[in-house]
């Protein structure tokens, strides 16, 4: 084979390029019909069980809303969990207006943003260490054209996101991932749409920033060992 | 990092695909509801069955304090006759 001719190899890589690059954020699917009346009706009236439909009619939409702030899967059952707790001992609050997923999620993001606090608390900033052979490589490389798991994405986007406040982090997270619009963002967190708006707005800086930090210091560690 | 990149990024980060809950995901959110009722209903069980205790004990101070309160009224001067015998025999005594 010549010098110049395509392998698969880079062929298929640029398709998964370009898979990646068409993926554009889609707003989680929230059920806007409230058919949960008659299980919160049944809870009311104390029925408990009752309560264990509702969770299981909603495990995937909380699940899916949590996955992108924890990593280890485990934590996100926990903080699944405590999204679910926090809802039943709210549940005299909840007025029907809304679909309850709407109501919950709120809950799963409030959830989430104090998992963040906590992290940022805890301050166990991560390193270089934390990532994996194929993230840092991804790094080092430069390369548009490279391919990138997600795994390693999450991994690379983690470590960048840690320089962020949790609000910042969280704004990034519903609006780049999740791809939710600044109304959503600003129903769901109850921020202002202006105070959303300028959150987002600094966060996508700041992350671009975080990133070309990281970009800067695994060369310098690079130049660093070869010489 | 160039603006395609980091696009490219978030993008492989989107694809990410959540944990699928555990099967008895259900079940360990109601275990943990049950636990929660039962601590919430201890309490206030724990309450009831104290109150009338409480209240009875609550009396019972009530009412050694009137007690003592009247006995020490009754048996000793009153405190304007204390300070008044004071003033006369000690203050203003005549040598």
């Amino acid at each position: 084979m010549s010098a110049g001719a395509a392998t698969l190899d880079d062929v298929m890589g640029a398709v998964v390029v370009h898979a990646a690059l068409d993926s554009r954020p889609r707003p989680r699917t929230i059920p806007q019909v409230n058919d949960d009346a008659p299980l919160l009706e049944r809870i009311r009236q104390g029925d408990t069980d009752a309560f264990a439909e509702l969770v299981r009619r909603h495990q995937t939409l909380v699940f899916g809303i949590l996955h992108r702030y924890e990593r280890d899967a485990h934590r996100v059952e926990d903080l699944s969990q405590e999204t679910f707790l926090k809802a039943w001992k709210a549940l005299e609050q909840f007025d029907g207006r809304a679909p309850f997923a709407h109501w919950l999620s709120r809950i799963a993001v409030n959830v989430a943003l104090d998992h963040l606090r906590k992290r940022k608390r805890a301050e166990n900033e991560l390193s270089f260490d934390d990532l994996g052979p194929d993230a840092l490589e991804w790094l080092q490389s430069g390369d548009s054209q490279a391919e990138l798991r997600a795994s390693q994405a999450r991994e690379l986007l983690d470590l960048a996101l840690r320089r962020l406040s949790p609000q910042e982090q969280l704004v990034l997270t519903l609006q780049e991932l999740d791809g939710h619009s600044i109304e959503d963002i600003s129903r769901l967190t109850g921020w202002s749409r202006v105070a959303t708006r300028v959150r987002a707005f600094r966060a996508r800086q700041k992350l671009r920033q975080a990133l070309e930090d990281l970009e800067a210091s695994v060369d310098s560690d690079k130049k660093g060992k070869m010489s | 990092m160039n603006p395609k990149r980091m696009e490219m990024l978030l993008a492989a980060a989107r694809t990410a695909t959540a944990p699928e809950p555990s099967p008895n995901f259900a079940e360990r959110v109601m275990h943990s509801v049950r636990r929660e009722q039962r601590s919430a209903a201890g309490l206030f069980d724990q309450i009831s069955s104290l109150f009338p205790r409480l209240a009875l004990a609550a009396v019972a101070v009530l009412a050694l304090c009137v007690a003592a309160d009247f006995y020490f009224t009754q048996s000793e001067a009153s405190l304007a006759t204390s300070v008044q015998q004071v003033t006369e025999q000690w203050l203003f005594a005549r040598n």
